[in-house]
């Protein structure tokens, strides 16, 4: 019964959201902060809103990632190895933090689980309907694609640091190790 | 008391809620199937209603090329129906000429000639040219199959053959329905993906997103493919000077959708009004020889070119869709049994590799 609510439930929710809140939303988010007023319009044509109950499963590790959720209300976790005796907990998300974006680019699988941890409103954009808005609005494409671009080339960055900085404390560690009698 | 190891190997977890999936998934299915039949019933809106798909299909790169100039999807859409409907009329009245006198002729034809007396000529004229066929026993046995086959065609393309009112309010409905699917068609993926359970959300995008592809390339390229053949059969037995070269040229190019048999189908009338027309055996073959020439140019060129890598269906299957769907369904089924067997080749596809990737169809956890 509860599915067959479920299936009624989303056929007729959301039908009182302010448009003007979601492109709010998703001017906030980085990949879309250089976007105009028109472009935001058509992004918002394609999201697709979820409503999530506390405890529900967004999607999980290791199954193949479609597109990127951005959270509108609620709370969002992420966890590795979820469900099992080594779940660890990477991240809390809140209101405006976005996640899953990589699926956006590749066809990999998710690298972690996402949990929602209280009733949780999300917007979904997806691959298809990403490259479909490409196919038809190119120069919106280069504009996206190169944010994107420029967003993992600032995490490469920082992760050569991080590593930088993890080899320089392994060197000063075997230092000492070789140092000490 | 432990179960042997075999046996406990083969214990299934019925999952409740994939049950439930599976309820819905056929709930769904025969809901969609009552409703067919009932459209079925009425035919006045379900065939404008399959050809209106076709034809947003067909027409859904133009529009997608106009909005990359810029164009909103709204102004692009009325931009292609518009020169689409005016293609259409420079062509019909381009045409019409040749189709009305072609049309006149063969209605002359089938008035004087019935199957029965066609096989007779045919017969007569088999006995003179080829004296060395020594059994007319066994002309004669082919002849009777001939013509019990000849009759049952006749029925089902009369049954086809639709009255005026259909015919006006299809040419009303055709472009109506493929507007707002042109137009709005994205919306209703949307509508339709919005409806689903969350668990089922993202894998229902990407398997519509594959058969979305896969079909819509399917059907451009065997329209784009049946077009070639046709534009050739008209221009090979035009030169020919085959009578009716013009309406059996179209046919043959709509037959190429069945595959395998389509070219035989097409070919058929052609050789058969040589020989009458011509009143000797040996006309059959340069008609012959035409069409051979068109499926050279077809499987060297034409298809591998257009077709490419979609949708590939094994010949056996091929083999069995098209009887079976021509036995149910005649020659509708005959057309429409290799695409429909596309989708349920492409559905089923996905929901196996979603079954090897998604948690949702596995089980419950």
């Amino acid at each position: 019964m509860g599915s067959v609510n479920a299936l009624w439930g989303n056929l007729f929710r959301h039908k009182n959201v302010d448009r003007g809140d979601i492109t709010v939303l998703l001017k906030k988010i980085p990949l879309f902060t250089e976007l105009h007023k028109g472009e935001l319009r058509e992004i918002e044509r394609l999201v697709h809103r979820r409503v999530y109950k506390g405890g529900e499963v967004i999607f999980w590790e290791d199954e193949p990632g479609v597109g990127m959720y951005v959270v509108q209300h609620g709370e969002v976790g992420i966890f590795k190895d979820y469900a099992k005796a080594a779940q660890k907990e990477l991240a809390r998300l809140e209101p405006g933090d976005f996640f899953g974006e990589m699926a956006l680019l590749e066809d990999d699988c998710r690298s972690a689980t996402a949990v929602a941890l209280d009733d949780t409103h999300l917007f979904g954009l997806f691959h298809p309907d990403l490259f479909n808005l490409f196919d038809r609005k190119p120069q919106l494409g280069v504009k996206l694609l190169s944010t994107l671009g420029n967003i993992l080339a600032r995490r490469l960055r920082k992760t050569n640091q991080d590593l930088l900085v993890l080899a320089k404390g392994r060197a000063g560690s075997a230092k000492k190790k070789t140092a000490s009698p | 008391m432990k179960p042997p190891a075999e046996a406990r190997s083969v214990v299934i977890h019925f999952d409740r809620d994939f049950f439930f999936f599976l309820f819905k998934a056929g709930t769904f299915m025969l809901a969609l199937l009552a409703a067919v039949w009932i459209l079925s019933y009425s035919g006045i809106v379900l065939t404008p209603l399959i050809l209106a798909v076709v034809l947003s299909i067909l027409l859904n790169p133009l529009v997608v090329m106009l909005e990359r100039r810029g164009m909103n999807r709204t102004s692009a859409v009325v931009l292609v129906m518009v020169v689409l409907a005016l293609l259409l009329g420079a062509a019909l009245n381009f045409l019409s000429p040749v189709i009305a006198r072609e049309f006149k002729a063969l209605s002359g034809l089938v008035q004087n000639e019935t199957p029965a007396t066609l096989l007779t000529k045919i017969k007569a004229l088999l006995m003179q040219h080829l004296p060395w066929l020594k059994n007319p026993g066994l002309i004669t046995q082919v002849m009777d199959r001939a013509e019990k086959l000849l009759y049952s065609l006749l029925n089902q393309s009369i049954q086809l053959l639709p009255s005026v009112i259909p015919v006006a309010i299809a040419l009303v409905l055709i472009p109506f329905m493929t507007f707002f699917l042109l137009k709005d068609g994205r919306r209703l993926k949307k509508s339709f993906i919005q409806a689903l359970p969350n668990r089922y959300f993202e894998m229902a995008t990407s398997l519509l997103h594959k058969i979305d592809c896969q079909l819509g390339s399917y059907i451009r390229g065997q329209v784009l493919v049946s077009l070639c053949i046709g534009a050739l059969s008209v221009t090979a037995l035009a030169i020919l000077r085959v009578p009716y070269f013009f309406l059996i040229g179209a046919a043959a190019g709509l037959a190429n959708m069945i595959p395998y048999f389509g070219p035989i189908v097409g070919a058929i009338p052609a050789i058969i009004l040589n020989v009458i027309s011509k009143g000797r055996v040996g006309a059959a073959l340069p008609v012959i020889a035409a069409f051979l020439l068109i499926r050279l140019i077809d499987d060297t060129l034409v298809s591998p070119n257009i077709l490419g890598r979609s949708l590939k269906i094994h010949p056996l299957l091929v083999i069995i869709v098209i009887f079976t769907g021509g036995e149910m369904f005649g020659l509708m089924g005959l057309l429409l049994c290799i695409p429909v067997t596309g989708i349920i080749k492409v559905t089923i596809q996905e929901l196996l590799w979603g079954f090897r990737h998604y948690r949702a169809l596995r089980s419950s956890d």
